[in-house]
């Protein structure tokens, strides 16, 4: 008799477990989105002066957890950290500036591509050199993690990579002149030279193509879809172009895909 | 959920993880010496009667000691360009194969600064705890201060601070994983770069816990090889 009562028990947390398996419904009940950010890539995701978190990531995911009814909370990732937090469920969703490889899409899924970047290359302002291809020998520095490290040892494979875990540590390299340049996406690296009162340039044009995708856990289409659709409505009701245009100083030249209702 | 293991991923990296086993053993081997010559240095110059000696010594010891060495590998990196200031660093890195002799020699000088104080706290315990009867024998014998010190009180020193003493060689080959904070390319960053390459971060992770419990366990058993060596030469306990 106990034994029956307790099978049944067990069948039924089983059963509601199953139920509540879909992440969706998870975030919605729970009434928070946990998103992954970064914390030191501006103008993606960073700190400012008020010690706050912002940043295009962060307002673009604030507008999406507004369409899905719930609150946000922001925890910081790294490269190197992102796709395993998004896959062990720590976080529900993580905008890093991420781009979206097919390799990565064995482990966790991917929204649509909400931002289109390229590689380049950030120097000193003294620097000679006018392209990837003047690297030859060189020291650059790359986040472990990221793309930049693989895809610049592709098209300049005589150039040598150094390692860091944060951009901070590798602008300081870059100004101490333990290395000749930094790479990563063309926009940050942007941004740098802008704010850095003449000590740094932008060496070039991108050179790759990177496209940003949100990551979501894997097989949960029901949340994937609703992120999606979030996304697309930012762009119809112009608040994507509205973000673009505060972040990035212009309008947006290609926006993500939008689909008809 | 479940994980399906795929171990052939470290057959298939394994240039990564022999690349880095080979710059943790040349900083573990290389940093083990130098910390143990600096500790005995900076332990005898905590002993000395001289004042301003051992003022040196007890500076030496509180200043890097108290600093994290995380810290202390960011601040010597940053600050000197080291292969600038001590131009023979170049010919050494060439000499043990390094590449970026840079970020070699700071992470090496902050893991030789930190765990030397270490080393020379456990050596002048044990210089400590030798009754001042040897002392007080050495001299009644004529032996000169050096000769006291070197002969007598300092061999004995060092043996019964060898636990201790081995404690912090092993402390020093876990602590070298610090160094890819600052762009070493030793054991932890190469496995931390199979798990970004093909996200199999248990196997990774697996890989490396071993082959630093084997560099670990081998110190250790190579100090206690020792430690019997020489007690069985002085006829001291089994």
């Amino acid at each position: 008799m106990i034994k029956k009562s307790i099978t049944a028990l067990i069948a039924l947390t089983l059963i509601s477990s199953l139920a509540f398996a879909d992440k969706l419904a998870d975030v919605k009940k729970a009434g928070v989105l946990k998103a992954g950010v970064k914390y030191d890539f501006k103008p993606f995701g960073y700190v400012d002066k008020t010690n706050k978190v912002v940043g295009f990531d962060i307002d673009l995911l604030n507008y999406i957890a507004k369409k899905l009814g719930v609150k946000i909370t922001f925890q910081q990732v790294t490269s190197k950290t992102r796709i395993p937090l998004v896959a062990s469920g720590k976080i529900d969703i993580a905008a890093a500036s991420m781009t979206h490889k097919v390799k990565r899409d064995e482990t966790i899924d991917f929204t649509i591509s909400y931002f289109f970047d390229g590689q380049a290359i950030l120097a000193r302002a003294d620097a000679k050199e006018k392209s990837y291809k003047d690297y030859e020998n060189k020291r650059v520095a790359a986040i472990q993690g990221a793309t930049s490290g693989e895809n610049f040892k592709r098209v300049q494979p005589k150039a040598k990579i150094v390692y860091f875990q944060e951009y901070p540590q590798a602008i300081m390299a870059l100004k101490k002149g333990k290395v000749d340049a930094i790479t990563t996406d063309l926009v940050w690296c942007s941004t740098q030279a802008k704010e850095s009162n003449g000590a740094f340039k932008v060496i070039g044009s991108a050179f790759t193509n990177e496209p940003y995708g949100m990551g979501v856990a894997e097989n949960e289409s029901n949340f994937k879809d609703e992120i999606n659709f979030a996304i697309q409505d930012a762009v119809r009701d112009g608040s994507y172009s509205k973000l673009y245009k505060k972040w990035f100083g212009k309008e947006p030249e290609k926006l993500p895909e939008v689909w008809p209702k | 959920m479940t994980y399906d293991f795929n171990w052939a991923v470290l057959i298939e990296y394994k240039e990564l993880l022999t690349d880095g086993f080979i710059m943790t053993l040349k900083l573990s081997v290389i940093g083990i010496f130098l910390a143990f010559i600096m500790g005995t240095l900076i332990s005898l110059m905590r002993v000395s009667k001289n004042f301003f000696i051992s003022l040196i010594g007890v500076y030496y010891t509180e200043f890097f000691r108290n600093i994290p060495l995380i810290v202390q590998m960011f601040f010597i990196y940053f600050t000197f360009n080291l292969t600038d200031i001590f131009p023979f660093l170049e010919k050494f890195a060439s000499f043990t194969g390094v590449e970026s002799s840079n970020e070699f020699f700071s992470a090496l000088l902050a893991l030789v600064t930190y765990t030397s104080t270490y080393i020379a706290e456990a050596i002048r315990g044990g210089i400590h705890s030798i009754p001042k009867g040897q002392e007080e024998a050495a001299k009644s014998l004529g032996m000169s201060y050096i000769q006291t010190h070197f002969l007598i009180i300092f061999p004995q020193a060092v043996k019964i601070a060898w636990g201790p003493i081995t404690s912090q060689f092993i402390n020093l080959i876990k602590n070298s994983s610090l160094a890819m904070t600052i762009g070493v390319a030793e054991l932890t960053f190469q496995t931390q770069e199979i798990d970004s390459l093909t996200f199999r971060g248990f196997e990774a992770a697996t890989a490396v816990t071993l082959i630093y419990l084997f560099l670990t366990l081998a110190t250790s058993s190579f100090m206690g090889v020792i430690e019997r060596f020489a007690l069985i030469k002085t006829g001291g306990m089994k």
